[in-house]
């Protein structure tokens, strides 16, 4: 989304113009759809919900949206993060996440190039629902702008241009922010993964 | 040859992070579509009305959260249950000119209070629920009973006030607090979807199809009831019959009698108590003697479990379930937003104190009116046993320090310090705390093994600490008997990083 048009839904949605809310809703709906149940694992009762109860808490602030604080996107992944993480808080998928981590565990190779992407991801660990797990919990500690990145380029595989318009800034602060984004999700993995070792050894 | 490298890491963590799409689902158009039309009513709503919410609004997600809960099942079903009383009222032609069906619409409009059984054939004990509405018809308060036919288990008992929902299981010692600030208006906006001209609009349908008969009866005696029948269909193509029984002078429905509902089995619901002044007891939880009564049952076992020094909330949530209560300083706080330091109130005055997530102390205070036994300190100390019996079981002090206020008291430590900012780790003794006329508090650190008589210038009050089998615990006396008795942590609080 341009930022002309950006503005144009900004004023809209203050002035409480349906018109601006459809175009808020028609550009955003899927995006946050999709991105919730990335994170969430896809239960398609839970994603709706999620879903749901972020576009009716949207409408209801909408009228307080200031263009100045973020951009449009920003904002609704402000929100639609706040069910993510009420949905981990509630469900508190330990039993899944403890099975992905045993499972990362009693895996041979070099796992932390894997991470590091230094080499090459067997296809079958790949395929694995153990590692959605674990890369969905991972993704669900990062702050809100590293998921939008990380999700958006290495997922929806969009160009740093179209990036840098949904998070109104430069391409060579998409490039920057995605090396830190990279960096905190290694980082969050490996914490991740290299506790369930030490409780592995613990627990033998 | 660094651009080719870039490119083959780029292209292995896109391949790691796509593993969030396996199991993912693409988008619901149908739902995105049904979720636009209620977003923008919502959202013009918000623009145009404030901050009230939409009444046209009811996502199927609300339905979807109050149909998990058995509670929220119950309101909603008795909420319901009006609606089609009106709705069946209004789609009666066939009603003699005597009985006007907008005086029943009416008399429903200017609800405020309302108790209903439901009596479900071969139980002995009715489901019940009672709720009150505001000026504004918008739930107020609601209670709600389930007998052991309605849930499995034990019965449970709801209340909802003020944005929170308890739940006390009678016999199974559950006791769950939660706030629920949306759920009663989720209640009432979700049975809008029941209104009755949609509803009739439906009824109406189905009696010109030939699917839904109805009949009505309007004795001479003022005394005697309407009786309203209608027969319709069932979901499993079964036929079910409903009568209801409108009172003739206040034209509000006294009685329903499904004899097959979607269960299978004959209801009968009455209604009673329309508007009659609210007791207040009926929504509030944790204050009757049978609730403190299960939550004291098996306190000490349950408090076995936990280790004073290394517990944290959770692990006392856990064990303990939600506390009435989170407050500190006579405030009352939200579970998501705590003070560093606060204290859980539990039924029965037990309560558990709080600082940093750890727990400093817990203990029971003297409830007058509310007095259930249960926690036990020494193996046979209680709130109300004499102060002879608690030296008896402990030893006797060696030292009895009388008044307040002098260094002879062995006052360790006084000032107006945040109970989050002592510095527990220097403690020698308990802690004394109370407020100056000036609403400055005051702390007051003694030590083990004295007797404190006449502190606070309260001639009747005592205070006692000591070590009894590892554990720090103190009492304080008032009249020569335990009228509150704490356990308090032996290590220092972890600094949190």
């Amino acid at each position: 989304m341009d930022k002309n048009t950006e503005l144009k839904i900004a004023q809209g949605l203050q002035q409480g113009n349906r018109q601006a809310w459809l175009q808020l809703y028609e550009a955003y709906a899927e995006p946050v759809w999709r991105n919730i149940s990335r994170l969430t694992g896809g239960n398609s009762a839970v994603v709706s919900d999620m879903v749901q109860e972020t576009f009716l808490a949207a409408a209801r602030s909408a009228q307080n949206f200031r263009p100045d604080r973020g951009t449009l996107w920003v904002w609704l992944w402000t929100i639609a993060r706040r069910q993510v993480a009420l949905y981990y808080r509630k469900q508190k998928p330990e039993i899944v996440l403890s099975r992905a981590r045993q499972w990362w565990t009693s895996l041979d190779g070099e796992k932390f190039d894997w991470i590091d992407a230094k080499a090459d991801m067997p296809p079958d660990i790949l395929e694995s629902q153990e590692l959605a797990a674990l890369v969905r919990c991972t993704l669900s500690e990062l702050p809100g702008d590293y998921q939008t990145l990380l999700l958006a380029k290495y997922v929806d595989n969009q160009p740093a241009g179209q990036i840098a318009g949904q998070m109104n800034c430069s391409e060579v602060a998409v490039r920057s922010k995605l090396a830190r984004a990279r960096k905190a999700f290694r980082k969050a993995f490996k914490r991740i993964t290299i506790s369930a070792s030490k409780a592995s050894e613990v627990s033998i | 040859m660094k651009a080719q490298n870039d490119k083959q890491k780029d292209k292995r963590m896109s391949l790691l992070l796509s593993a969030v799409d396996h199991g993912a689902n693409e988008p619901d158009r149908q739902l995105l579509d049904k979720l636009k039309e209620r977003s923008t009513a919502e959202f013009l709503a918000f623009s145009t009305d404030g901050n009230k919410q939409s009444e046209k609004t009811i996502p199927i997600s609300k339905w979807r959260i109050i149909m998990k809960s058995r509670i929220t099942k119950l309101a909603a079903a008795a909420v319901i249950i009006i609606m089609v009383i009106l709705s069946v009222t209004v789609l009666d032609k066939s009603i003699p000119s005597a009985y006007a069906i907008e005086q029943t619409i009416r008399a429903y409009e200017s609800l405020r209070y309302v108790h209903i059984k439901d009596f479900k054939q071969g139980e002995s004990e009715p489901l019940e629920f009672w709720m009150e509405l505001d000026k504004q018809e918008q739930m107020k308060r609601f209670r709600a009973y389930l007998p052991a036919w309605t849930i499995g288990g034990g019965p449970l008992v709801g209340v909802w006030s003020e944005g929170k929902l308890q739940i006390l299981g009678k016999n199974d010692n559950v006791f769950v607090t939660k706030r629920a600030e949306a759920l009663a208006s989720e209640i009432l906006n979700g049975v809008k979807n029941f209104d009755p001209r949609y509803v009739v609009r439906g009824l109406r349908q189905l009696e010109a199809e030939g699917k839904a008969q109805i009949t009505t009866s309007e004795p001479s005696s003022k005394s005697d009831p309407i009786v309203i029948t209608a027969k319709y269909p069932l979901q499993n193509d079964n036929t079910g019959q409903m009568v209801l029984f409108v009172d003739q002078n206040t034209k509000l429905v006294t009685r329903i009698i499904f004899n097959k509902s979607e269960d299978g089995y004959q209801h009968s619901l009455e209604f009673s108590d329309y508007n009659a002044t609210v007791d207040e007891k009926v929504f509030t939880l944790g204050v009757t003697l049978d609730d403190t009564k299960i939550f004291m049952k098996n306190i000490n076992a349950k408090l076995a479990t936990l280790d004073i020094n290394k517990s944290k909330v959770a692990d006392v949530v856990n064990v303990l379930g939600e506390p009435l209560f989170y407050r500190f300083r006579g405030k009352t706080f939200q579970k998501d937003d705590l003070p560093e330091a606060y204290t859980m109130s539990y039924p029965g005055g037990f309560i558990i104190n709080i600082c940093k997530n750890q727990v400093v102390q817990w203990g029971c205070q003297q409830t007058p009116g509310n007095e259930i036994l249960g926690y036990v300190i020494a193996d046979s100390i209680q709130i109300g046993t004499p102060l002879d019996d608690v030296f008896k079981k402990l030893g006797p002090p060696v030292e009895i320090v009388e008044g307040f206020g002098t260094k002879d008291n062995k006052i360790m430590y006084e000032d107006n310090t945040d109970y989050a900012d002592m510095n527990i780790n220097e403690r020698k003794g308990f802690c004394f705390s109370r407020y100056e006329d000036n609403g400055k508090e005051i702390k007051i650190y003694l030590d083990d093994n004295i007797l404190y008589k006449g502190i606070g210038k309260v001639e009747r009050l005592c205070f006692y600490g000591t070590v009894c089998n590892g554990k720090r615990i103190r009492f304080s006396f008032m009249d020569d008997k335990v009228i509150a008795m704490y356990e308090y942590r032996t290590e220092p609080i972890e600094e949190i990083e």
